[in-house]
C-alpha cells in the first residue's frame, strides 16, 4: 500500500503558499492480516526458504505415510461396525468439505460397485446365500478407501510428499502439468465437435475427430517436449550437481 | 482397467508393492543412465501422452467406446524399463491426483500393464521387426493388452480363494476365475486389435513427427 502523503493541491488557480499533508489513511485490514495458503517453490529450498519448505515436505511425509497406513488398516479390518467408524473419522477429519468429498467418492465408485454388486447378488440368489454381508463389507469398505484418497488428495500436496528426488519429482511436475494441458483440451475438442454438429456425430465423424485430436496431441506433445529439453538446457539443470 | 481400492487383498497387493519396488529399482537404475536433458521432458510428455490417449475414446457400434493405452508406443521408443516407470507415473497420477483407480491396485496394474505388457512389446518388436515391422507393431500393441489383461483376471479371480471368512464368503473381489477370465480376456484380445492398430499407426506417425520437431530418433525411429 502506498503510504506516501497526499499532497493536496487546487485544480485551478494559482500554487498555494503552504502545502498540508492530507490525514493518513486508515489501515484497510484490522487485526490479523489474511492467512495465505502456502507457496510451493520445488527448486528453491535455498539457505533463505529451506526450513520453511523442509518444514512442508516433513508434514506431507507424515501425511502420506498416515494415509498409507490408513488404507492398509482399512483391508485388514473386516467389521463392517469398524469400518463405518473409519468412515465418521473420515468424514468429521473432512470438516465442511466432508459432504462434497463423500459425494466426489461416492460419484468415483457408483460404476463398478454397482456391476459388481449386482452380479454378485444375482450369484448369490441362484446358490441360495445371502449376499449382504459380503455386499456391506465391500462397498463400506471401496468408500472408505476412496473417501480417505480424496481427503487426502484434497489436504496434502503429493509433489512436496514425493519430492524426495528432485529428478522424481520435476518428472511428476512436468507430467502432471501436462496432463492438466491435454485433458483441458481433450474437453474443449469433445465440447467443439459437440458444438459443430446440430445432431448426434456419425460414427465416422468421431472417428475423424478422435484421429485428429490424438495427432495433435502427439504434435503438441513432441513441441512441448522440444521447448521443455531447451529450457532445461538454458538453465543448465543437468551441470546442477544437486540433480 | 481401473480397479478402485478395496477389491484387492493385503495377501496380493502388499507382496506386488515389494515386486514392483524391485522392479522400479531396476527401471530408475537403466533410466538413470540414459537420462538427460533431452529424454526427460520427452518421457515426461510422452507419460502425459500415454495419459491422455487413455481418455480419447474411439466409438464402437452400438454405443459402447474403448480407449489406446499407448504401453506398447512407450516400450518400442524407449525400452521396457522406460515403459514400466511412464505407465506406472501415470498410474499414480491418476489414482493419487485425479481420484482414478487405487492406491492398492496400482502396482497389480503397474506390474500387468508397465512391466509384462510392455516387456511383451518390446521383445515382440525387438524379435519380429527385421522380418516384418508393420506386424511387429501390430502384434506389440496387440499383445501390451492382452497380455495384462489376462494376468489381472487371474489376480482378481484368485481374491476369493486367498480372502474369505470361516463361512467361506469373499472378503474382497467376490468373483472366481470361471468369470474373471472370460469377462476380462475375450473383451480384451478383441480390443487389442485396435491397440495394434493404433500402435501401428501411432508409431509411423510419430517417426514423422520426430524428424519435424528434430528430436533425436529412438531405437525405433532407427530400427535397431
Amino acid at each position: 500500500m502506498n503510504d506516501y502523503p497526499r499532497h493536496s493541491r487546487p485544480s485551478g488557480g494559482a500554487r498555494p503558499a503552504v502545502y498540508t499533508p492530507a490525514p493518513p489513511r486508515p489501515p484497510l485490514l484490522q487485526g490479523r492480516p489474511p492467512r495465505q495458503a502456502p507457496v510451493y517453490r520445488p527448486f528453491q529450498a535455498g539457505p533463505g526458504n529451506g526450513g520453511g519448505h523442509r518444514a512442508h515436505a516433513h508434514r506431507a511425509h507424515l501425511a502420506l505415510a498416515a494415509y498409507l497406513l490408513a488404507v492398509l488398516a482399512a483391508t485388514l479390518i473386516h467389521l463392517p461396525g469398524i469400518l463405518a467408524g473409519m468412515l465418521l473419522v473420515v468424514l468429521a477429519l473432512a470438516g465442511r468439505r466432508a459432504p462434497a468429498i463423500l459425494g466426489r467418492a461416492l460419484k468415483s465408485i457408483l460404476f463398478f460397485n454397482l456391476v459388481i454388486s449386482g452380479g454378485y447378488l444375482f450369484s448369490a440368489w441362484q446358490e441360495g446365500v445371502s449376499p449382504w454381508p459380503t455386499l456391506l463389507l465391500l462397498n463400506l469398505r471401496v468408500l472408505l478407501i476412496t473417501t480417505l484418497s480424496f481427503l487426502f488428495m484434497a489436504r496434502v500436496n503429493l509433489f512436496l510428499a514425493l519430492g524426495s528426488s528432485r529428478r522424481l519429482a520435476y518428472l511428476l511436475g512436468l507430467a502432471y502439468s501436462q496432463a492438466l494441458t491435454f485433458r483441458r483440451a481433450h474437453a474443449d475438442f469433445s465440447l467443439a465437435l459437440a458444438s459443430r454438429s446440430p445432431r448426434r456425430p456419425r460414427l465416422m465423424d468421431r472417428y475423424r475427430a478422435s484421429a485428429a485430436a490424438a495427432s495433435w496431441f502427439l504434435d503438441k506433445g513432441l513441441a512441448a517436449s522440444r521447448d521443455a529439453a531447451q529450457a532445461l538446457r538454458s538453465r543448465g539443470f543437468f551441470d546442477d550437481p544437486r540433480h | 482397467m481401473h480397479i478402485p481400492d478395496g477389491f484387492i487383498s493385503p495377501q496380493t497387493y502388499l507382496p506386488a508393492y515389494a515386486l514392483c519396488a524391485g522392479a522400479w529399482w531396476w527401471a530408475g537404475r537403466q533410466l538413470r543412465e540414459r537420462l538427460d536433458e533431452e529424454t526427460l521432458p520427452f518421457l515426461a510428455v510422452l507419460t502425459a501422452l500415454s495419459f491422455v490417449l487413455m481418455m480419447v475414446a474411439l466409438p464402437l457400434p452400438g454405443g459402447g467406446s474403448v480407449h489406446a493405452a499407448g504401453i506398447a508406443l512407450l516400450a518400442v521408443n524407449f525400452g521396457p524399463a522406460t515403459a514400466f516407470l511412464a505407465v506406472s507415473l501415470v498410474l499414480a497420477m491418476q489414482a493419487l491426483l485425479f481420484g482414478d483407480g487405487g492406491i492398492t491396485s496400482l502396482p497389480l496394474n503397474a506390474l500387468a500393464m508397465g512391466l509384462l505388457g510392455g516387456g511383451a512389446a518390446w521383445l515382440t518388436w525387438r524379435g519380429l521387426k527385421r522380418r516384418h515391422e508393420g506386424l511387429a507393431l501390430f502384434l506389440a500393441g496387440w499383445l501390451s493388452l492382452a497380455l495384462p489383461a489376462g494376468l489381472l483376471a487371474l489376480l482378481l479371480g484368485l481374491q476369493p480363494a486367498i480372502a474369505h471368512d470361516a463361512a467361506g464368503r469373499p472378503l474382497f473381489f467376490p468373483f472366481d476365475l470361471t468369470v474373471t477370465l472370460p469377462a476380462l480376456l475375450l473383451p480384451h484380445c478383441l480390443l487389442g486389435l485396435g491397440e495394434g492398430a493404433l500402435t501401428l499407426l501411432g508409431q509411423r506417425y510419430l517417426t514423422r513427427l520426430r524428424a519435424r520437431h528434430q528430436i533425436a530418433p529412438t531405437d525405433a525411429d532407427a530400427g535397431g
